[in-house]
Order: C-alpha cells, then structure tokens, then sequence
C-alpha cells in the first residue's frame, strides 16, 4: 500500500514538471515587456536593463526555465503587477474561501446527486424520475454564470436572503456552494441512476431479498455500496471543473478566493498573477487526484487486492509458498 | 424486401411460420431508434432553426446590429423591440440573431481543430499502441493537470483576445478529452474480428485506418462530436462572459451577457435574452447528443 502511495505521488513530479513547461511556455509566448509593467514609466533604460538583468530575462530560455523552476519550488511564483507581492502569498490568503466554496460544492452535489439518483432508479418512470432527468439535462446544460446571475436574482435581488456580492458572513457561501453543486448535479444523478439500475438487477440483491433482508439494507448496504464505484471515479473528474467553475463562480458572486484573484487579474492584464494561479489550482487539483485514487483502493475491493498483490510481502509470501 | 432467397433465409422463414421479418443493417436501426427518440429530434429541430437562423441573419434581424440608437436606449421589450434595446440603444434581438452565427461557426470551427489535433494525436496513440501510445497519452496527462477552463483562460490571457486564440484556446484545452475519446473508440474496434481478417489479407495500414477502423468508430465520434459542440459554445461563452473571448462589438451571446450584467438589476433583459439563447443552443446540442447516443449504443437496444 505505501509502495502504491509513493509510487503515485513520484508520478506527479514528471506531471508538474509538465505543467510547468506549459505556463513558461504561455509566459514566454505573452506579449509586451514585463519590464514595462514592473516599473513606472518614468524609469530610465539603465534601470530597465538593470530590472531586466535582476529578472533573468536576457538568458537563453532553458536557462529561464531552470531559474523558473527554482523559483516555483522556493515558493516564488513571481510577482504581481499590481500590488508588487509574491504570488503565491496572496493565493495562501485566499485559497481557505476557495476550499469552502468547493468543498461544499461537491459535498452538496454528492449528497443531492446520489439520492435523486437512487430514487429515480428506485422508481423508475415515476415523475420524480422525468422531473429529475429533464432538470438535469437543463443544469447540464447552463453555464456556470447564467447559474449564478439567475441564482443571485432570486435569492438575492428578489427574496433578499443572502447577499448578493462580497463577502458578509457565511450566508455569502450559500450561493456560491449552490451553484458549484448545481453545475455538477446532473452528472452524478445521472451516474448513480444508471449504475444503480445496473447493479439492483444483480444476482446477489436477489439473493439478498430472498434471504429476507429489510429493503433498506439491501439499498444502503448492497446496492449503493456496489454501485458507487462509478460514482466515486467520477468525482475526481468533477473536482477539476470545479476548480475551473470556481474561477466563475467566485467572479460573479465577488468572493475573494482564488478564482476572484484570477479572474481580477485578467482584466489588469496581471500576468503572474493569472499564470501563478493557474500553476497553483493545478497542483491543488494533481493533489487531489491522488487523495481520489488512493481513497479509491479503499473503497473497490478488486483494485485493493491487485494493489496488494503487486505488494511485496504477499509476494515473498507467493514465493514462499511455491518455495514449500 | 427484396425477393433473394438464400438457403439461409429459407430455413429462416420455415422457422418463423414463413414470415418474413423486417431486419435492420445497423445504420438504418440506428437512424429508426433516433427518429423514434422524442429529445433527441426536439433537439435537432433547434438546431437546425438556428442554423436558419444564422444563415438568414441578413434577413431576419430587424436592425444592424452595431446600429446605436441612443434615443431608444435601455429600453423594455416592446414591439418595435422585441427583446428591448441596451445601454447603447442596440437592438438585442437583432443582436442575438446574429450571435448565432458567431456560436455555431465558431462552434463547429473549435470542434474541427480539435479533431485534427486531439482526435488524431488519440487515434494515432490508440492505432499504433506501444510507446507511440504512451509518449502521447502521458504528454496528454500533463494537459489534463490543468482544468479546462483554466488552461483555457491562460491561452487567451497570454495571447490576446480575437478568434484564432479563442480557438486555439478551445482545442488545447479540450486537447485531452478529445484524444482520450477517439483512442478509446479506435481501441474498441482495433481488435475487433473484422479488423483482424483485413490485416489478414494484407490491408495497409493508412486504408486500415481510414477505411475499416474510423467508420466503424464514426458513431461513438459523432455522439461526442455533438457533446464538444455544446461545450465549445458554454467554453466560448465563458470566456467572453470573464472579458477574455472576443472584443466588443462582436454580437457573441456570452459578450451581450457580459455586456449587460452591470444592469442587470434595473434591465434584467439585457441578460435574460442572451442567457436564455446559450442555454437553448447547449440543451439542444446536449439532447441531440444524448439521443444519438441511445441510438448508436448497441447495449440500449
């Protein structure tokens, strides 16, 4: 198990390295001096190419690559054109409002999700069902904003319930978290309808109501359990757009996370600043999918034994065993 | 029915009490599922009124749609204004009739990029398999550390806004997906009998691929051909809607959105119209795709 653990987290260095290259090759690509943006216009060209120099920006670019990564590893994502900050200080501040907004999200959109689609495949063709599965073809279908703007006229502008913008409180969560469930309601609905009404057609429920067990335990012990597989492997995917819906989630509704920051660095024209986010919510995101796939050999029985048994001590066991 | 009788078809028909049943080749019971699949012709119906849409705009809309007239400006939906005028006085029904040029062509123009780079770097990888396949699919693994949107942000911030980065923009960002999809589909039918007797006889291997394997994988591409469209056209939107799409005044429905969201609260029809259209053109792709996909899946018979 640690083996597979380690193993998983050294292929993340060649997968950031990766990355890596692609944000410097987005910044080298970047028109415009960055020179320009640091200082105030009224600098000198000796105080340019002094700044120029400073910055590593006359080296051949492998050698600026190199120099990048070493400045990412010391945690020095650059920095920013408007407040002349590191980088990745100012996302540290405000990645904990992203992390709740996404958290609750994808909490919410899993708990909502799965039980809608338990029910609809528990009674199939009911209206809850059609109601379900129309509703879900129309959330697929709405872009995070237009989600955002109807959520905020409703419950903000119409009904006064929760701020509209900015932050005032945990109500200013609400919203947000909604609308990041929301997005991604449908898929896991749909996922948990079609992989449940797989498994309740399986020999071993029947077999379960044969034996009289109660029809809750075979839901909840049986089926949901054997029928979230699916489900669970579709959750690391979701979280990526998550991260990305978070970007316009946290614009439309002014919550300063790290979505805010980008999205407020687009309009300056803040390229560290964009390029440092980006870099961060994808390590965040790499991260994450080795926390899903490792939760995952807990969760599938049959991907736990093919990770043991690639495990040492069951092989010297193997061995041991051919050996008598 | 045509009338030729093989010993086969004899012996069929002597089974069945000489009745003869109807059967389907797989194309013509695919097309007979979808046309019975109610969603999936509304959605076809949509789309293609607004490609009539976009096709006619000339025609159809009834004023230019960069005509300023500050004298109507921020006018409610009324008769001379269908779906009511914004901040400049532009007719937003206008407006939208001729963003849906802008969301189809370019619509489809990012899902063709995206085949000629994505799907044939995955069909390359499925094809070939061994190390051709690993090199790719692990550069695509990169790709896919970075969230679509966000990738797709970081293109257009660093290249500027206009057409071309915004398409190149879509298609590397969908880059993994893309080729994730088609090398699946071309692994399905690599090893399929078929494809195995071709080699067999000493098929080539670009007619392989061109003739045998890519036709047979053309249903499972077609469905997510039709999915990649609604998503290009909510990744577009997007984009104009965060100010790094194209430039105003392009009549792009997520711009008009993003144009008029400062007055939403006073004149929530300089957002609802818009709005109301991207999610129109998605649903109908989503349904389109949807329904193709009932009727291509052998399992759903």
């Amino acid at each position: 198990m640690i083996r597979f653990i380690v193993r998983r987290v050294l292929l993340m260095i060649p997968i950031m390295l990766g990355v890596m290259i692609i944000i410097f090759a987005l910044r080298a690509v970047t028109p415009g001096d960055p020179v320009d943006q640091i200082l105030p216009t009224t600098a000198t060209e000796e105080e340019r190419e002094a700044k120029r120099e400073e910055l590593g920006l006359n080296d051949p670019l492998p050698v600026q690559f190199v120099n990048y990564v070493g400045d990412v590893l010391r945690g020095d994502f650059g920095e920013s054109y408007t407040t002349h900050q590191n980088v990745l200080d100012e996302i540290l501040q405000r990645f904990p409002y992203t992390l709740i907004v996404c958290f609750g999200g994808v909490v919410i959109g899993v708990i909502l999700g799965v039980s809608l689609g338990v029910y609809s495949a528990l009674h199939q063709y009911s209206w809850v069902d059609s109601v379900t599965l129309v509703g879900s073809m129309f959330f697929a279908a709405c872009p995070g904003f237009v989600l955002a703007l109807v959520l905020i006229s409703i419950f903000s502008v119409q009904l006064h319930l929760v701020p509209a913008v900015g932050l005032q409180g945990w109500t200013s969560f609400i919203l947000p978290m909604i609308c990041i469930a929301l997005a991604s309601l449908s898929n896991y609905t749909r996922i948990t309808r079609s992989s449940f009404l797989e498994v309740i057609r399986q020999d071993y429920i029947r077999t379960a109501r044969a034996k009289g067990q109660t029809e809750n335990k075979i839901i909840t012990k049986h089926a949901l359990r054997n029928a979230f597989i699916p489900i669970a492997s579709n959750i690391g995917v979701q979280i990526g757009n998550q991260l990305g819906g978070a970007l316009i989630v946290e614009t439309v509704f002014g919550l300063p996370g790290i979505g805010k920051y980008i999205g407020d660095a687009i309009t300056a024209r803040n390229f560290p600043a964009i390029q440092g986010g980006v870099l961060f919510l994808a390590i965040v995101f790499t991260i994450i999918n080795i926390l899903v796939d490792i939760s995952f050999v807990y969760i599938n029985p049959r991907l736990r034994d093919s990770v043991l048994k690639n495990s040492r001590k069951i092989k010297i066991k193997q061995r041991m065993q051919k050996a008598a | 029915m045509s009338k030729r009788s093989t010993p086969a078809i004899e012996k069929f028909k002597k089974k069945n009490g000489g009745k003869v049943i109807k059967v389907y080749s797989p194309g013509k019971d695919a097309w007979r599922r979808f046309t019975r699949n109610k969603t999936a012709i509304i959605g076809l119906c949509i789309i293609l009124a607004l490609v009539v849409v976009a096709i006619f705009a000339n025609a159809l809309a009834p004023f230019d749609y960069q005509h300023q007239d500050y004298a109507a400006a921020y006018s409610l939906p009324s008769a001379e204004h269908l779906f009511g005028t914004d901040n400049y006085g532009r007719d937003i029904l206008s407006r939208i009739i001729y963003g849906a040029r802008y969301s189809l062509l370019l619509g489809l123009i990012c899902v063709i990029c995206s085949f000629l780079t994505g799907g044939m770097l995955g069909i390359i990888a499925g094809y070939f398999g061994g190390m051709v396949d690993e090199v790719i699919m692990r550069i695509m693994d990169v790709f896919q550390a970075i969230p679509q949107i966000l990738m797709a942000i970081s293109i257009t911030a660093a290249l500027g806004n206009g057409v071309p980065q915004m398409v190149a923009a879509i298609s590397i960002s969908t880059l993994p997906t893309v080729s994730r999809n088609c090398r699946e589909a071309i692994l399905n039918v690599k090893n399929a009998d078929y494809v195995e007797s071709s080699r067999a006889i000493g098929v080539g291997q670009w007619k392989m691929i061109f003739k045998h394997m890519i036709p047979n994988a053309v249903g499972v591409m077609v469905i997510f051909v039709v999915g990649l469209m609604g998503f290009s056209i909510n990744m577009m939107a997007s984009l104009s809607y965060l100010g790094v799409g194209l430039n105003p005044p392009t009549p792009e429905w997520g711009l008009i959105l993003s144009e008029g969201k400062g007055f939403f609260t006073a004149y929530p029809h300089m957002v609802i119209f818009p709005a109301c259209m991207i999610l129109l053109t998605i649903l109908a792709f989503n349904m389109l795709g949807d329904g193709l996909r009932d009727a291509f899946d052998p399992r759903l018979k």
